[in-house]
């Protein structure tokens, strides 16, 4: 009983689609067969805390972008709403969320490098925040790098709201359940191209096989993550446009 | 939002504006929005666990309490930002306009509804966009 139990398993995971991999380090040759995204986050302040001895600078990384497979003759991500009928092939991944495995730390950033299947991707979200109002697809070519560049994301916060303090988090635990709801914010993301500064191309990736990115703006798909919507630029920062960096750890 | 969205119902009279906006774009823009809307997910209430019967039960309770209040939050915000994005304003109705929607069938607030949105000038305080 056991060992049909086991074969059962095996036969399951056999079957399951192919996961993406985020690599904690540079293969040894780029797979001919796959594609990778090579992109650097930058670590946002911390809000909570306002110069207190031993506080951390940074926030941790706990959310990250969420990449799906993206139809641009449907509209909407392969295998869900209006792009049902064209879901990716079996074995084939739909969808990367975000792995906490950095290839390199810098000062404030973090790199990463991602494994995937080649196509039409798009940057479905950022964390549980869907990017369903606009956002960007972008190409992958088997055996290269794609990379995304430098990427800075922080909540969009709504005209009259005010993110979070140490003072306002206090104020609601002791409200408790029935004191007013704190506001919240759905993520926005913005990308720049890589630089003198940021963390440097790993040793062992090919200069060659890297090449940037080409976003096509304007893509559009359902709220598939569960969470809030936002445009990827932020449709609360267009409306208060500049200054939406004032957050970010620089 | 509870006058233009039912099935996505929070507690607050507010409709959203758009001076002379035509109804089928008016439609199409909502029915958009109450379609992301409706992909939020329900947050899992976090139940702390308890050996006490009653005090598992006022921490169940108040766990759900929460998580609904979560929801309806979540729920509201998508409306907002879609909407805002569209390029409509929220407006706080009038305690008459309350009353006087509370009164209509679907079809006839609906109706109501689309004037309020397309009226030249809005019919309560307009919101923080």
């Amino acid at each position: 009983m056991r060992s049909l139990v086991l074969l059962a398993a095996v036969a399951l995971a056999a079957a399951s689609p192919a996961a993406a991999r985020t690599l904690p380090k540079v293969p040894p040759a780029l797979n001919p067969a796959k594609a990778y995204i090579l992109v650097e986050y930058r670590l946002l302040k911390n809000p909570y805390g306002g110069g207190l001895p031993g506080a951390r600078k940074t926030m941790p990384l706990k959310a990250g972008l969420v990449f799906a497979r993206y139809d641009p003759a449907l509209g909407d991500i392969r295998g869900m709403g209006k792009a049902r009928a064209n879901p990716v092939a079996p074995g084939e991944q739909a969808a990367e969320g975000f792995r906490s495995k950095p290839l390199a730390k810098g000062a404030g950033s973090r790199l990463f490098l991602i494994e995937v299947d080649p196509g039409t991707w798009v940057i479905q979200g950022f964390g549980g925040t869907s990017f369903s109002l606009g956002s960007y697809t972008f190409e992958l070519a088997p055996g290269s790098v794609t990379d995304l560049g430098i990427v800075t994301a922080e909540p969009d916060w709504a005209e009259g709201q005010d993110p979070p303090d140490m003072g306002s988090l206090m104020k609601s635990a002791f409200a408790g359940p029935f004191g007013k709801s704190p506001d919240i914010a759905p993520m926005r993301a913005v990308f720049r191209p890589r630089a003198a500064g940021d963390i440097p191309l790993p040793a062992g990736i090919p200069a060659a096989k890297v090449r940037p990115v080409e976003f096509v703006p304007g893509a559009k798909f359902g709220n598939y993550l569960g969470g809030l919507v936002n445009k990827i630029e932020g449709v609360n920062a267009g409306l208060r446009k500049p200054h939406w960096t004032s957050s970010t750890n620089r | 939002m509870l006058l233009l969205a039912p099935a996505v119902a929070v507690a607050e009279p507010v409709y959203f504006h758009k001076p002379n906006v035509e109804r089928e774009a008016f439609e199409a823009d909502l029915s958009e929005c109450v379609e992301l809307a409706g992909g939020v997910d329900r947050p899992r209430p976090n139940i702390p666990y308890s050996p006490n019967v009653y005090a598992a039960a006022a921490g169940a309770f108040l766990a759900g309490f929460m998580a609904s209040k979560e929801h309806r939050h979540m729920i509201k915000n998508v409306l907002r930002t879609c909407m805002t994005d569209k390029g409509y304003r929220r407006v706080e109705a009038t305690d008459a306009v309350s009353d006087e929607l509370k009164k209509l069938d679907k079809a006839e607030r609906a109706a109501r509804l689309f004037t309020l949105a397309a009226s030249p000038e809005p019919a309560g305080q307009v919101l923080p966009q």
